[in-house]
């Protein structure tokens, strides 16, 4: 189960032809109101044939309820659904040819393996030959041959999440819902089996919808990443883009660490500014918005470099080291800057020479301070 | 020392072992009557004997009667899942005011004196032509079947996980077939716990029997009454104690089947709603 290279198929993705085809799933205008709660406010996004989607976002954010208005089992409050092109707004879950995995497995505890994995297509009328045939087959994917006439109470947690992808799969639904499919378990078989999932998807083409409120699981194995912010979309983009060009402050801050500073911009000239933070730096980014405009600038740990000397980079700043942890791979700093601010520096090891107290140099370009609007 | 053998926990089982023997004794006395030779309900004697086992299994004005209690508390029994089912599955999950009104009024009757509702019945009864007959009576005893069916397989279905009910549906299962493929099954320890719980009820009923009973319809329990008028047979005892054992076994295997924690945390569960 181990050495699997998971490559998403990115050509595989888009459909022959150029994008013209229907999408999976098409969702427009969805909302969702629990009372005076307004859990989804009228969202769009669509997932194409072969895609892999991830809804990323806080607890609280709308993504089960997202969800779960795509299965059917919550009404929407406004909006349509539509799946494989055919609108589904006001069919029941058992007529949109979807299947779903659940954070509690939500397998049928009386039934053995076999007739969980058989069930969706025992609904669907299919032949007891066929049946067999493709419930063989799904448990060879999930690798779980051999344990067809076990119980669910007699599997291990990650045994049972294969279980429910196979009952899930086996059926061929047009999209596969997975909400926190995989949060249940622990941190080593949830690896594992983001890399088995994301094979498998790959390789049978499976169009999936995944909600997740883990980053890193999100940006491993997403072709596009949805992130939600109280019922709303902040940003609909592949992984890279959302980690290296986050649409807002939210986005940049829930995706990946960041050092975050507030200010304004000061300058401008075509793609590059000048933000004057509020405790009066000034730092150069990427970004071509208004001068006095409110700004937030964002900057990874990863992007930022410690010297002894003044370096010549677009920004330095000096600062003093707080304290340092390691960290495994890298070492993490905190410099002290002389407004009285923190700033986080991961390093590599071999440039982890630093100790408590030294004065240093902190570098960054240009184009690794992110800056987004701030209301 | 051993903390069993402490003297505050050593009262406890004292005093716990005096109440279990104040609570059993009179049915240890009639148990020990029915098992005696002499036909009169003298004092309990050592010699052993069948006989008023005998004569309550062949006697007809026994028989007779007990095929009628057993006749309504089979059908009792299943009116009362009927009805208790749809409800404890509507409101085991649901939450707010108007939940915790209709969770009231499924309970409300079980807290009724057998009296009041017999002498409501009775009036009804006989309007709509069903006094002295078996649906009539087993109508009756629904009232208290009801409530205690609906307890037990809320307990079982509210440990259940809704989720898989979902995922039926999902996976192409309607409504219908969701619920004899999925929730049935796995509610069906509270099921049959219930129906053995409501089954027990009606079988010992009284009250609202003594109203609602013809002579084609009559009880044991009536029977028991009305002959205790005349005589003092230690048939009776023999009928007692055949409702005794049934009582405790009936009590057992339900307890078994829900857990006497799931009844608690149902109630907790309650509370906690509240
Ligand atoms: N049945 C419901 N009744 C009332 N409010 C609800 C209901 N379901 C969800 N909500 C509310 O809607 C909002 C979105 O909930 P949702 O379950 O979609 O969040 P989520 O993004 O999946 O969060 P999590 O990561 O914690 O699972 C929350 O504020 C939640 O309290
Ligand atoms: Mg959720």
């Amino acid at each position: 189960m181990t050495d699997v290279s998971v490559q998403p198929m990115k050509d595989s993705v888009a459909p022959p032809g150029g994008g013209a085809t229907t999408p999976d799933l098409e969702v427009q205008g969805l909302s969702k109101h629990f009372g005076p709660v307004v859990a989804v406010d009228s969202i769009d996004f669509s997932v194409a044939s072969g895609e892999f989607v991830s809804i990323l976002g806080p607890s609280g954010c709308g993504k089960t309820t997202t969800l779960r208005m795509v299965a059917g089992l919550e009404e929407v409050t406004a909006g349509r659904i539509f799946i494989r092109g055919s609108d589904v707004t006001h069919l029941p879950p058992e007529k949109r040819n979807t299947a779903m995995v659940f954070q509690s497995y939500a397998l049928f505890p009386h039934m053995n393996v076999h007739d969980n994995v058989a069930f969706g297509l025992k609904m669907r009328g299919v032949s007891k030959a066929e049946i067999d045939d493709r419930v063989a087959t799904a448990m060879r994917r999930v690798r779980l041959e051999g344990y067809e006439k076990r119980k669910p109470s007699q599997l291990s947690g990650g045994q049972r999440q294969r279980v429910a992808v196979a009952r899930a799969i086996v059926v061929e639904p047009a999209i596969l819902l997975l909400d926190e499919a995989l949060t249940n378990l622990d941190r080593r078989l949830r690896q594992q089996l983001q890399l088995e999932l994301k094979e498998l998807q790959v390789d049978l083409g499976i169009t999936s919808l995944f909600v997740t409120h883990d980053q890193e699981e999100a940006l491993t194995m997403s072709d596009r990443i949805i992130v939600m912010d109280e019922g709303l979309i902040a940003q609909d983009a592949e992984p890279s883009e959302v980690y290296d060009r986050p649409a807002s402050a939210f986005v940049a801050g829930f995706i990946g660490e960041s050092n975050r500073l507030d200010g304004s911009v000061a300058a401008g000239s075509g793609e590059t500014c000048t933000v004057r933070t509020e405790s009066g730096l000034d730092l150069m980014g990427i970004h071509s918005g208004d001068v006095g405009q409110q700004c937030a600038v964002m900057i990874r740990p990863r992007a930022i470099t410690l010297h002894a000397d003044r370096p010549t980079k677009d920004n330095v700043i000096e600062g003093v080291v707080k304290l340092w942890a390691y960290k495994g791979e890298s070492y993490e700093y905190v410099i002290n800057l002389p407004d009285g601010g923190d700033l986080l520096v991961d390093l590599p090891r071999r440039e982890a020479v630093f100790e408590r107290g030294d004065r240093v140099f902190a570098a960054f370009d240009a184009r690794d301070v992110i800056v987004v609007e701030r209301a | 020392m051993n903390p069993r053998w402490s003297l505050p926990s050593l009262s406890y089982r004292v005093l716990g072992l005096i109440a279990v023997i104040f609570l059993l004794s009179p049915l240890v006395i009639v148990v020990w009557l029915s098992f005696g030779s002499s036909p009169y309900m003298a004092k309990p004697s050592l010699d052993f004997s069948l006989r008023w086992y005998e004569e309550i299994f062949t006697a007809s004005r026994w028989t007779g009667p007990f095929q009628h209690s057993l006749i309504i508390a089979a059908g009792s029994s299943v009116l009362s899942l009927l009805l208790a089912t749809p409800a404890a599955l509507g409101l085991a999950k649901a939450q707010g005011r108007r939940a915790t009104g209709l969770n009231f009024g499924v309970m409300v009757p079980f807290f009724m004196p057998g009296l009041i509702l017999a002498v409501g019945l009775l009036m009804f009864a006989s309007r709509i032509g069903l006094s002295g007959t078996f649906p009539g009576v087993m109508i009756a005893h629904s009232l208290w079947g009801t409530p205690i069916a609906y307890l037990a397989i809320r307990a079982v279905y509210a440990g259940t996980d809704t989720a898989a009910e979902e995922a039926a549906r999902v996976l192409g299962a309607g409504p219908l077939r969701t619920f004899f493929l999925v929730t049935l099954p796995s509610i069906l320890p509270g099921v049959a716990a219930g129906a053995l719980f409501a089954f027990v009820i009606s079988f010992n009923e009284f009250m609202m029997s003594l109203f609602l009973t013809a002579p084609r319809t009559v009880t044991l329990p009536v029977v028991i009454w009305t002959s205790l008028r005349y005589e003092v047979s230690p048939a009776v005892a023999a009928i007692a104690s055949v409702f005794i054992g049934i009582s405790v076994i009936a009590v057992i295997i339900g307890l078994r089947l829900v857990g006497t924690r799931g009844l608690l945390q149902l109630t907790a569960v309650d509370a906690a709603k509240r």
